[in-house]
């Protein structure tokens, strides 16, 4: 049977993203300097409406010419809020590989159920839709929320690019984690 | 640690760094790329061919770079200024610190005769006294043995590895992460 739902979790969808509509959530996201980007290597730096929209706009225009990226929105169960942003940032199609990204929209809600439930649909999405061999991600050493929802949902410790990043004023690794298809159990992360 | 103070930084034992000219070494890098071992070690993506005007079009574009991302040199013999290869530091992030670097030697008769390691030691000495970055990141293909050495002989260490993250030839290979620091290359250096 192919009929699960590929977008939905408990409490979050998985929805496209509207450079226009989302543009104002995403603005005032960078508001924070604790914001962290979808790149995690990327400098902060707050964008005005019109940046956001730009920025929206070329990720999503990228989407569409080269076809290995893929981005969702993430938002409550009712759609009236954009709690973070995910995707596919690198779809290595001759090799099976994929680089996922997320960035949720301030660091507490790294530490909350959207953050886990968005990426079991992700790995879902990645092995029984992609059909990848490999799923990769990155998180900074100081992203202590997301490190502990990816060891909980099995991902493993990979690679740790020491003192790869600079950000609160120090260095900090950079460590990516991934998951073989093979060691990924189906419904891991499901409520 | 230094021999003297003002010494030409492009210079090595037996190669020296040049800049490229699009125009004249373009048909190196297409006749390069034929070489299907050669293409294989440098990139994850398919390997396909190019012509001469594109691969011109390629480096042009490189060197159109307004904002230093990175830069790329051809390696040079010294004892007769031959074009055996090329070196690239990219993705030069500034805040961070940091930058990627790759090599390839092209032309068969200069593999394995230490133009690689002189090169590569050239390329961090650049990376580490011009341009001030603090680590250095590479990838490199489990299968590349011969590499790895060289970039252990200049101070690199492993920090991880994607498994099975290359399919190449039906079997399955993992992507090697490779970090030097800046305090490891110059004690690598007097030791």
């Amino acid at each position: 049977m192919i009929n699960r739902p590929l977008f939905e979790g408990q409490t979050i969808r998985l929805t496209a993203l509207d450079a226009k509509e989302d543009a104002p959530a995403l603005a005032a996201w960078t508001q924070d300097g604790r914001y962290i980007p979808l790149s995690g290597d990327a400098p902060p730096h707050p964008l005005s409406p019109a940046q956001a929209e730009k920025a929206l706009g070329d990720l999503l225009q990228e989407a569409d010419e080269k076809r290995n990226t893929f981005w969702f929105g993430l938002r409550t169960a009712d759609e009236s809020q954009l709690l973070g942003i995910t995707g596919i940032a690198w779809a290595d199609w001759s090799n099976g590989a994929a680089v996922i990204q997320l960035s949720m929209k301030d660091l507490a809600e790294y530490g909350r159920s959207a953050t886990e439930e968005a990426l079991a649909l992700m790995l879902h999405y990645v092995f029984f839709e992609l059909h990848m061999h490999h799923l990769g991600i990155a998180s900074p050493a100081y992203n202590k929320a997301l490190i502990t929802v990816l060891q909980k949902l099995g991902f493993a410790e990979e690679v740790r690019q020491r003192e790869a990043l600079y950000r609160f004023g120090r260095r900090w690794d950079n460590l990516i984690f991934g998951m073989l298809a093979a060691d990924w159990k189906e419904g891991v992360g499901d409520a | 640690m230094r021999e003297n103070r003002y010494h030409d930084v492009y210079r090595g034992e037996l190669v020296r760094l040049t800049a490229v000219d699009p125009q004249k070494d373009a048909p190196l890098f297409a006749a390069w790329q034929r070489d299907a071992e050669y293409a294989r070690l440098l990139d994850s993506d398919p390997v396909r061919l190019w012509s001469a005007g594109q691969n011109q079009e390629w480096l042009e574009k490189q060197q159109k770079d307004d904002g230093f991302d990175g830069i790329q040199f051809m390696m040079r013999t010294l004892e007769d200024d031959k074009a055996i290869g090329f070196v690239e530091l990219g993705g030069i992030s500034w805040h961070n610190g940091s930058g990627w670097v790759g090599i390839g030697i092209g032309d068969r008769a200069y593999r394995d005769k230490g133009c690689g390691s002189d090169a590569m030691r050239i390329l961090a000495r650049y990376a580490f006294e011009e341009l001030g970055l603090h680590r250095l990141n590479l990838n490199v293909f489990s299968y590349n043995t011969r590499a790895i050495h060289v970039y252990e002989k200049i101070g690199f260490q492993v920090e991880g590895r994607i498994p099975e993250a290359l399919h190449r030839e039906g079997k399955r290979w993992d992507l090697i992460f490779m970090g030097l620091l800046r305090e490891e290359f110059f004690d690598n250096l007097t030791a």
